[in-house]
């Protein structure tokens, strides 16, 4: 849940270079390859989300800009790379030309897809903070957040925003998850919870 | 991903995606199936053979959504598939993996107090999810075909309208992200708080069918959100 789906998207119609291409990407380290001859097959693949890296005809882009990000707009985050079909001076950054070896194509690539998420609003510490431990424990024990503020003396949204961290770093949403959570890892003991309400 | 076509070998698209197979079962095609391509097994078996590609396409590719193609279908040939889905649930799945859990606590060693607690949390879920599919066939599913069937025939609209008075799909729009959020949370406690004494082969049998599971039933409430309630809602307009 921390690492949102990574996803490259071709669009391009000539079929040789869709096939190519499919190919030449098995060596890459995305999580899914879509393929597609024309930016409105786009219509068939709806709540795209997560990390998109995009792969098309520079031509083509620019004659679909506005179509194309008004289909990404649930994406995470998108990357361009641009297709240059004729050996014509093509730009080093953010292309990929017709004649580039697979290692120069795969490195492109996954230097695209690594950068993802590159914006410090990624969890790295996934320890729990003291005060968060103090709000798992409450919940484990089957308190509602309204009584875990009272409990804590702190306002209602604090305790949410907690919540949302605790759920955030231990990949644990339901509060029955939660409190399965707090016993696993001996944060409550198992005495104390009535499982047969809680879990 | 590609798409398959119906003239594609059923058993190459099995080779691609053995998940496939519970799928193909529902729509009515069992293994065996030599050399035949999609359109020979659907027309051996009556199966409309323009769902059956939809199908195992929304299926295989998670971002695959034709709905245009999938509303065009009637009501009853989805509904005839979601039943199929959930007596492979109930006769299945859920049993299935009962016994992975069984087997699971049965092995492990010391103390077990801690991991009796996956138990509890899966008769949880399982409770939720066999409720949620009896409601749907108790309830929602003769709404629809009887709502279908005026549509057909209007001589029973009043009676109809007398046995529903009030009643509208959108009171059903049920909430399926409660069940998967505790799918999801039940795969995460196993891989990443799961205490060391317990059996690895049967922990990773257990996972890999709740996976299995979480794939089919997210797939499941997508086409009974993204196809079946636009169409109760389409044939409830046209009755007026």
């Amino acid at each position: 849940m921390n690492t949102p789906a990574n996803k490259i998207l071709v669009i391009c119609n000539s079929d040789i270079v869709l096939k190519g291409l499919s190919e030449l990407l098995t060596g890459c380290d995305s999580d899914e390859i879509i393929i597609l001859h024309h930016p409105n097959d786009l219509i068939d693949y709806p709540n795209l989300s997560g990390y998109l890296l995009l792969i098309i005809p520079i031509q083509l882009f620019e004659l679909n800009e506005e179509f194309l990000k008004r289909m990404f707009s649930n994406a995470r985050e998108t990357k361009y790379l641009f297709l240059y079909l004729d050996d014509q001076n093509p730009p080093a950054k953010d292309s990929l030309n017709l004649y580039d070896n697979q290692s120069s194509v795969v490195n492109k690539v996954n230097g695209c897809l690594g950068t993802f998420g590159e914006r410090g609003d990624e969890i790295i510490a996934n320890e729990l903070t003291k005060r968060e431990l103090d709000v798992l424990q409450l919940i484990s024990k089957g308190l509602a957040n309204k009584d875990v503020a009272d409990k804590l003396s702190i306002s209602i949204h604090t305790v949410i925003s907690h919540r949302k961290n605790i759920s955030e770093k231990t990949g644990i949403k339901s509060a029955s998850g939660l409190t399965m959570y707090a016993v696993l890892k001996k944060i409550i003991d198992i005495d104390e919870i009535t499982t047969s309400d809680l879990i | 991903m590609e798409l398959f076509n119906e003239t594609n070998k059923l058993a190459s698209v099995i080779h691609k995606d053995h998940t496939l197979l519970p799928v193909i079962n529902r729509l009515g095609i069992k293994l065996g199936f030599g050399d035949a391509t999609i359109k020979q097994l659907c027309l051996i078996n009556n199966t409309d053979v323009t769902f059956f590609i939809e199908i195992i396409n929304v299926f295989r590719n998670e971002n695959y959504f034709s709905e245009k193609k999938l509303l065009d279908f009637s009501v009853t040939i989805v509904i005839d598939y979601l039943r199929k889905t959930h007596i492979y649930y109930l006769d299945y799945v859920l049993p299935d993996q009962e016994r992975l859990i069984d087997l699971f606590l049965l092995n492990c060693q010391n103390d077990c107090k801690e991991n009796e607690l996956i138990r509890k949390f899966y008769n949880k879920f399982r409770d939720e999810f066999i409720h949620h599919i009896e409601f749907e066939e108790r309830h929602i599913f003769p709404y629809i075909l009887n709502l279908n069937e005026c549509i057909l025939d209007p001589s029973g609209t009043n009676a109809f309208r007398n046995e529903y008075k009030g009643f509208s799909i959108k009171d059903f729009e049920q909430e399926h992200n409660d069940m998967d959020e505790k799918m999801f949370d039940l795969e995460n406690i196993l891989i990443k708080y799961l205490p060391p004494n317990y059996d690895l082969n049967i922990g990773n049998s257990l996972l890999a069918s709740l996976f299995m599971f979480e794939k089919d039933m997210k797939n499941h409430s997508r086409i009974e959100d993204k196809i079946l309630t636009p169409k109760v809602r389409q044939l409830e307009k046209m009755l007026g």
